[in-house]
């Protein structure tokens, strides 16, 4: 017992791994960075197309003057979207202040690099001066105990959210994305806000990434709109080759679907579940869903990953006064049609753009595209001489499975 | 030993050897072993806040006019200094690097390495006095860590350079033994360091970053409160079964983190300020919470009591760092402010005087320059945004019993003539400006004493002896507050951990000197104005007393003259008989004094109470007179008997049993 006490009060002092060098540990070169997929011109297009874009725009309607635009995102150690949007701040001549969270997973070496982007990016005056990057995962902030969720209160509420995953926003792993994003929902985003805001999610759909228990759930949502809407139903009997009855009992109906056609019912799954969300409480907030991207990632040769926006809005009512002493003209509230905002979603979800069809078919994009790239991953200290042929080399493999 | 060592030994022996032989004296400069620097690179603070502190400086040095600082409180895994200065060049960040503790600052090394003005090398390249010391703040870290980074940039330059550093632990172990001095001496090794560069596009940009990883657990501890906590709640920190007083937790904290998971906070936290407040806004709530415990928890609220370790640590960061006030700088005070202000002397025979301020403020008729901060004036330190203000106001003052209702102030300076005295032992020039600040209650009480700021900075706090000021006034001590403002000298009698100071330094001396003499002067400024306040108010009392006695003796006459012709005589005691005869003839009831209050004893010298007393007596004899006419006992008197009778009746009334 007593060496047991002494061994955890040696524990106590020592409890620390030996002091070491993160970077550059083996070699006494900076070590090359490699390129990763998120490089390829498609994610510049996703983030200049729909980020950008729609950020801009909500930024001339929310007439930022006497506050910073308020971002949170999962950056990455290159801080790529960051330092994209901070771009776009400066020609608005609005001040960024951004919340990352970054789950720590990665090497000691990948934390000196985001020090280093850190460095970069935060010096700029156009940052917000407390912009950071926590070292933790997003999904904890579904924990009102937890230090992800005292430090994203603390920066809320946020003009923009963007979920950047690479993998499956349905995960098994606890806690869940779904949570995470009511807590900030719930305790951030709507309590004592009313300006729009935007979430944008970058999520793996493939069956087989997604937790199945969630399949129900999602089953549920959209069978409301099957029992009242008969275009609803007859538009997702479309999509789904008449299997829906069968999805809720057996998940192998959704395996034998289409990739592409999962993909679709994958993002019209989330869009109705933040719908349903949205419009669950009072003041109600209307979930709109925004132009949205499909592409492939490792072998696939349909889409399997989404680049989902939202644009969400509070929607006022104006009093109503029951006494009738008010003789004034009651203003029309906004009518909000549950069953017409989730043909919407459906409508979006069919229309998902195909980037990488897109910049096939449109190779001046693409070169726009690797551009931008370039200009963007030289700022991060990429050596952006191999770009070029690296994501040439990509986008011929790309076309090859296209063209099967 | 390593053979220079021992050559120079034997050299030193040998001459010592030599001249005395032919009867002569040896002469030899000092010097200190390389050792004791070893020793002191391994740390020499107490307080994590000290390494921030010098962070702090060095980033004020560096010209910077913001500085943030983010924490990951309560978790504390790591902290990141950030600030917009100048930036290190990679010769200054390898003088950092090799000679730790050897600041080039001050010094011509300063101006080649680009780190201080071109011209004054006591000043930064913007004009700021020097506050810091480039390699201190090493020390200071080494405190907190074992491994760190600087990443830093200087405008115009082309890349970012990076520094990773790590520090050995010194071991005692690592001293050779005497068998092994063949073997080759082992260096002490303070640590190992890796700098590379990296390309940079921003070339406007400049500042420097300071990334403190893995924080000692230890250091942890510390900065979560966790003494603090293990006595809250010792189930979940210590070993079951351990006994012993619950404590409760400080009215303000950040919470605790779990003793087991890092990101779970066991305990929320409870803070004076709404997360939505400004930086600013934030600290002016921590400010009021403190002083809002005066009349909540305590007569004498202490930091210690409200607030766990971190919040002291952003109270204690707030007070030494050049950061501004957080109403205005003491010198800023003008009429308005409703402040007694008085001019300080600095001979030891001079006294205080009342200054009128009229429309100018203190600064302004004084003379006073403190704080000079060249062409950057501004200077903001955020600490997890929370931005830092001097936590010193004089406003609103707490308020107490006590004679002397409102607060005083006591400015003065010096710039004490050190010429007569040799170069070698006055240290140099010295001239500083400061107040003493009196009220009732002072709170927090850690702010009770003197606080010396070195160009408007400080490591050390307030000091309650005043610089051990040799009095029995203890009740009048432990109601000031008081800064001094170095702007000049002073510097060399810090101490290297720059929270103490050298007590033998002149300047030190000095300063303390004035400090004793300036106290001297408060009290004795102070007791007389207790003085006069007491006296007026005794007045003001007696005054009321008076008029209230008038109207029931009016009433009392009143009731034994129901008549509506009879008039209220007033009654007067003269000293001068002359005077008694003329206003008899004019129909006024006087008496002879002397005659009446013969048997009243009393004193020639007389206190204010005393005095009041008497007074009261005397009301008392006229109003008794006043009722003997009304019941017409005078009519048939001689004035002589009239007199007697009073006389008796003083008599009786002023009888004491002596025994």
């Amino acid at each position: 017992m007593a060496r047991e006490y002494e061994k955890n009060l040696h524990n106590e002092i020592y409890n620390l791994p030996p002091p070491e060098h993160v970077f550059p540990r083996k070699s006494r070169t900076i070590p090359k960075k490699t390129w990763k997929p998120w490089h390829k011109p498609r994610k510049q297009l996703i983030r200049s197309q729909q980020w950008c874009t729609q950020i801009g725009q909500l930024i001339d309607e929310l007439d930022l003057v006497d506050r910073p635009l308020r971002y949170l995102s999962l950056p990455g150690e290159d801080l790529l979207d960051i330092r994209v949007i901070r771009r776009l701040c400066e020609r608005k001549n609005v001040q960024l202040h951004c919340l990352g969270f970054d789950d720590g997973t990665y090497s000691p070496d990948t934390e000196t690099e985001l020090n280093i982007s850190k460095n970069e990016v935060f010096q700029s005056p156009i940052i917000f001066p407390w912009s950071d990057v926590k070292k933790d995962d997003f999904a904890k902030i579904s924990d009102e105990n937890s230090q992800a969720y005292k430090e994203a209160k603390q920066h809320g509420p946020y003009d923009v959210i963007n979920l950047d995953l690479c993998g499956s926003f349905s995960r098994t792993q606890e806690p869940s994305y779904y949570n995470a994003l009511k807590k900030i929902i719930d305790d951030i985003q709507i309590r004592g806000r009313s300006q729009p805001w935007l979430f944008f999610l970058t999520t793996r759909a493939e069956i087989v990434e997604m937790n199945t228990d969630d399949l129900p759930h999602y089953w549920i949502n959209l069978q409301n709109n099957v029992r009242r809407c008969d275009t609803f139903k007859a538009r997702l009997d479309h999509l789904l080759d008449h299997r829906f009855d069968h999805i809720n009992r057996n998940v192998q109906e959704l395996q034998n679907l289409e990739q592409t056609k999962f993909g679709i019912f994958f993002a019209l799954c989330i869009a109705k579940w933040l719908l349903q969300l949205m419009l669950s409480g009072s003041p109600i907030w209307k979930t709109e869903m925004l132009d949205s991207y499909c592409y492939r990632v490792d072998s696939a040769t349909s889409p399997n990953m989404l680049s989902l926006s939202f644009r969400l809005r509070q929607v006022t009512e104006s009093r109503r006064d029951l006494t009738g002493l008010a003789d004034a003209q009651t203003t029309q509230n906004e009518q909000v049609d549950e069953s017409a905002l989730a043909i919407e979603a459906l409508t979006k979800t069919e229309s998902l753009v195909d980037i990488d069809k897109l910049l096939d078919e449109n190779p001046a994009l693409h070169n726009e595209m690797v551009k931008e790239s370039e200009k963007l991953l030289d700022s991060a200290r990429y050596p952006i001489k191999d770009y070029p042929s690296w994501a040439d080399k990509k986008q011929k493999s790309l076309i090859r499975r296209l063209r099967k | 030993m390593d053979p220079t060592q021992k050559k120079e030994i034997n050299e030193l022996a040998k001459k010592i050897a030599k001249n005395a032989d032919a009867g002569k004296i040896t002469t030899e400069e000092l010097s200190t072993s390389t050792l004791v620097f070893k020793r002191i690179t391994d740390g020499i603070y107490r307080q994590p806040s000290s390494a921030l502190r010098e962070l702090i400086s060095n980033a004020y040095d560096a010209d910077a006019t913001r500085v943030v600082i983010e924490t990951d409180a309560p978790r504390f895994d790591k902290i990141t200094i950030r600030d917009d200065g100048i930036g290190l060049t990679d010769e200054a960040l390898c003088w950092m690097i090799k000679y730790i503790g050897e600041s080039p600052k001050r010094g011509w090394d300063g101006v080649k390495l680009g780190v201080v003005k071109k011209d004054d090398p006591k000043l930064s390249p913007g004009g700021r006095k020097l506050i810091g010391k480039i390699g201190i703040g090493l020390f200071a870290v080494s405190q907190l860590t074992k491994q760190f980074q600087i990443i830093t940039k200087t405008r115009d330059s082309n890349h970012r350079t990076i520094a990773d550093i790590v520090l050995a632990t010194h071991s005692e172990d690592d001293i050779d033994k005497p068998e092994d001095k063949k073997k080759k001496k082992r260096p002490f090794k303070t640590g190992t360091v890796r700098i590379w560069r990296v390309p940079a596009y921003d070339k406007s940009a400049h500042g420097t970053e300071v990334i403190l990883r893995n924080l000692l657990p230890r250091v942890r501890q510390e900065l979560s409160s966790r003494e603090i906590w293990v006595l809250c709640d010792p189930e979940q920190f210590i070993l079951k079964g351990e006994e012993g007083e619950l404590r409760k937790p400080p009215r303000y904290h950040i919470g605790c983190i779990h003793k087991d998971i890092q990101d779970r906070i066991q305990q929320p936290p409870k803070l004076p300020w709404d997360i939505k407040d400004s930086p600013k806004k934030k600290f002016e709530k921590l400010v009021q919470a403190v002083m809002n415990e005066y009349g909540l928890s305590k007569t004498n609220p202490s930091l210690e009591e409200t607030l766990d370790n971190y919040l002291k640590l952003l109270w204690t960061l707030s007070l030494q760092v050049p950061v501004d006030y957080l109403e205005k700088h003491p010198f800023e005070i003008t009429k308005h402010d409703d402040i007694m202000t008085f001019k300080l002397g600095n001979d030891k025979k001079s006294q205080a005087k009342e200054m009128v301020l009229g429309s100018k403020s203190i600064r302004q008729i004084m003379k006073l320059t403190s704080p000079e901060r060249g062409r950057t004036q501004k200077f903001r330190v955020v600490v997890d945004g929370v931005e830092l203000l001097r936590p010193i106001s004089f406003s609103n003052m707490p308020i107490t019993s006590h004679a002397i209702s409102y607060p005083l102030l006591f400015v003065g300076k010096d710039r004490p003539s050190l010429d007569n005295i040799p170069e070698d032992i006055r240290g140099g020039r010295l001239a500083f400006e400061g107040y003493l600040f009196w009220n009732s209650k002072i709170v927090p009480k850690e702010h009770i004493g003197v606080l010396v700021r070195i160009n408007d900075a400080s490591g050390t706090l307030f000091d309650e002896t005043f610089m051990k000021y040799p009095t029995s006034e203890q009740t009048r001590l432990r109601q000031i507050t008081a800064e001094i403002f170095i702007t000049e000298g002073l510097d060399a009698a810090l101490n290297i951990d720059r929270e103490s100071f050298n007590f033998a330094h002149p300047h030190y001396q000095y300063v303390s000197a004035w400090v004793h003499n300036s106290l001297r002067q408060f009290a004795t400024k102070h007791k007389s104005i207790g003085k006069e306040v007491r006296e007026s108010k005794q007045q003001k009392e007696w005054i009321h007393t008076m008029d209230a006695f008038e109207r029931f003796v009016r009433k009392r006459l009143q009731e034994i003259r129901a008549d509506s012709d009879f008039e209220t005589m007033s009654v007067d005691f003269i000293k001068e008989p002359l005077d008694i005869q003329q206003k008899r003839k004019a129909g006024k009831l006087v008496f002879d004094y002397n005659q009446v209050f013969a048997e009243y004893v009393h004193g020639r010298r007389k206190t204010a109470k005393q005095l009041s007393e008497q007074a009261q007596f005397e009301a008392k004899v006229k109003a008794i007179a006043r009722i003997l006419d009304a019941f017409e006992l005078f009519d048939n008197m001689t004035y002589e008997r009239q007199q007697s009778l009073l006389s008796e009746i003083v008599a009786i009334l002023s009888f004491e049993d002596k025994k």
